[in-house]
């Protein structure tokens, strides 16, 4: 599992989510911009939890460390090297 | 310890573990369980109030010998399995506290007939099949709709730490064709009958909303918390409740400092929180707990030179809920001898199609004075609670409540007020008077409460008792994330949820976080 599965995954999810075509959804994009509520984030918990098996902290989100696709990606990645 | 030696001992302990602003339900459950957990800990709850809880809470009239109960203080979630009666549990407050299980869920009363609603999922369900038979398809659609996508919702906390797994398809299905439309339009393509989408969109009431402002798949969660869960109220009402975690919070070395007003949350050069001030003196600590309206909380306790912008910019789509209108009555003898026979009633308008239409006009005519007293108080579903069969120490009370708008209301304190109070009283009285007509001549106590009032006694905005609405639109429901300031948390309706027990579930996952932060 390295970053590039993860981040492929991402886009799919947010795509299903927030009906974005692929080649408009980019790494650096933050949750403001993908217009992500509190239900969005409980789902990219399960569908993250499921797929990859590990628990993304909500504290992660509310306190700003995670706020794009990309740092989202890093930070599962973390998790599971963690692991 | 007398108050002035209470005063120098909380000024010496400079760091208190954490500082709630508010002492509501959700600053009290949270410090309750923050308490349990972690023996020891230095919690300071302050309230402007003189009593704990507030909405949780009652006020007295002894010339009416009553005690009136500020919210409904209708518990969900206390059957097995119930997020609630977990909670209650692991508190020892099954055991603290006396429950009432009501009979029925409510009864409903229209014109021409009366429909008393079971407690219980499945005979709502049998009962409306039976009542309205051209109906029964979409009625089975519904109660599934209840019992996967609601129960999916009401588990959503232990959906985020993993002990709940929901079905990945269920939920895809849920957030494509049930999370943007509202519960008038989710009902609508159900239904045709009007007086079933009035019964089944009345429980709206518990949340602050009406069938157009609320989202279906956060209002199927409602029906699951507040019908499969089980509901139950406290003998001694949500005094009862608030003072009885005040009591643990305190027994534990916490301490609930009343009828003091925070004026500021202090924050250092560093953005960090470092306690409040108060006329009584400051308290310290780097942990602080906003209980009250984040609106109220922006503007009226941070130091104008914080930069709020985008934090105000995420406020704005965070639209209050409805407030509410509420006439107290009391009557000279037990209301169940004069025909008031169940705990809580809906009574439904004659003009059922209009009353949405008739909220929509005032709200296009800005808030019109007729068009919001027709639309709100005339036509639009009146809960009615019999408190006096669920607790008869409160003495002969019956509670009436309308969803309303404060927009129509003049300020306090001016004639206008006064005879608009007067004009609610006689108008929704006499709505219950026509369905219960051995009530005529019977109440000999009435008052009312309208949204200036709660504004009055907990500053929430616009006098919402329910924090946000929960509609189709929740962008502005994560307005804290990167909030400015470390340090500061909200724990409140405004975060949590309507209701007693979206309080006690967000305030036991902060209480876990506790360490982690
Ligand atoms: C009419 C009505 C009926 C309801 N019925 C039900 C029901 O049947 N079942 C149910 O589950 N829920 C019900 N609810 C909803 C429920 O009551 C609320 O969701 C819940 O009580 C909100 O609690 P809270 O913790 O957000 O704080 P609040 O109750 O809003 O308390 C905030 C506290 O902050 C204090 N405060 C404000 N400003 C300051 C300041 N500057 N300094 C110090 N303190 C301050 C206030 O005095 C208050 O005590 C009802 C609500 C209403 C209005």
């Amino acid at each position: 599992m390295n970053y590039e599965n993860i981040f492929e995954a991402s886009v799919e999810i947010i795509c299903d989510l927030k009906d974005f075509d692929e080649d408009e959804v980019k790494g650096d994009m933050t949750f403001e911009q993908l217009d992500l509520d509190s239900m969005d984030f409980i789902e990219l918990q399960v569908v993250f939890r499921k797929k990859f098996g590990v628990n993304m902290e909500s504290e992660v989100f509310a306190d700003g460390k995670v706020s794009t696709i990309d740092e989202m990606c890093h930070y599962v990645l973390e998790l599971r090297q963690a692991a | 310890m007398d108050r002035q030696a209470w005063f120098a001992m909380s000024t010496e302990i400079k760091n208190w573990d954490a500082i709630f602003v508010g002492a509501g339900i959700t600053s009290l459950a949270c410090a309750a369980l923050l308490a349990k957990k972690n023996p020891g800990i230095k919690l300071l709850l302050v309230d402007k109030h003189i009593v704990a809880g507030g909405y949780a809470s009652v006020f007295s009239r002894p010339k009416a010998n009553a005690t009136f109960d500020c919210s409904l203080h209708k518990l969900s979630g206390m059957q097995h399995q119930g997020n609630l009666q977990r909670i209650f549990e692991y508190l020892g407050l099954d055991n603290a506290l006396e429950l009432v299980y009501p009979e029925d869920y409510f009864c409903s009363f229209f014109d021409d007939h009366s429909l008393p609603l079971p407690n219980d999922a499945n005979g709502v369900e049998k009962l409306l099949c039976k009542q309205f038979p051209a109906e029964s398809k979409g009625i089975k659609t519904f109660f599934e709709q209840v019992r996967t996508f609601g129960r999916n919702g009401y588990y959503q906390f232990q959906m985020q730490e993993g002990s709940f797994e929901p079905d990945i398809a269920q939920l895809r299905y849920a957030h494509k064709n049930l999370k943007n439309i509202t519960v008038e339009q989710g009902l609508d393509e159900l239904f045709d009958d009007q007086k079933l989408k009035e019964i089944l969109a009345a429980p709206g009431i518990y949340v602050g909303g009406y069938p157009e402002d609320l989202g279906y798949l956060y209002y199927l969660h409602v029906v699951y918390a507040t019908l499969n869960k089980g509901n139950a109220y406290v003998k001694g009402a949500s005094q009862n409740l608030s003072n009885t975690l005040a009591k643990q919070i305190e027994d534990a070395g916490g301490k609930i400092q009343l009828g003091t007003k925070v004026e500021e949350i202090l924050v250092d050069d560093n953005l960090c929180v470092k306690g409040i001030q108060t006329k009584r003196g400051n308290f310290y600590s780097d942990r602080v707990y906003v209980n009250v309206s984040p609106h109220y909380a922006i503007e009226h306790l941070f130091d104008e030179k914080i930069d709020f912008t985008d934090i105000k910019e995420k406020l704005r789509a965070l639209k209050p809920a409805r407030s509410t209108t509420t006439v107290y009555l009391t009557t000279d003898c037990s209301p169940q001898e004069l025909g008031v026979i169940h705990s809580e009633s809906m009574i439904f308008s004659s003009q059922l199609c209009n009353a949405a239409v008739q909220r929509k006009a005032a709200e296009l005519n800005d808030f019109d004075e007729q068009l919001s007293e027709e639309a709100f108080w005339k036509h639009s579903p009146m809960e009615v609670t019999n408190y006096y069969k669920l607790d008869s120490a409160g003495g002969y009370v019956i509670c009436l409540n309308v969803l309303d708008s404060i927009k129509h209301w003049p300020m306090r304190r001016t004639q206008p007020y006064r005879e608009k109070k007067q004009r609610a009283a006689e108008i929704m009285t006499q709505r219950l008077i026509n369905h219960v007509p051995q009530l005529e001549g019977r109440i000999n106590y009435s008052e009312v409460s309208s949204p200036h009032t709660y504004v009055k006694f907990t500053n929430n905005t616009d006098g919402s008792g329910y924090g946000a609405m929960v509609s189709t639109d929740l962008s502005g429901h994560l307005f804290h994330r990167k909030f400015p300031v470390k340090g500061v948390e909200f724990v409140s309706a405004w975060v949590a949820g309507p209701s007693y027990e979206a309080a006690f579930g967000y305030a036991e996952m902060k209480a876990k976080k506790w360490r982690a932060a």
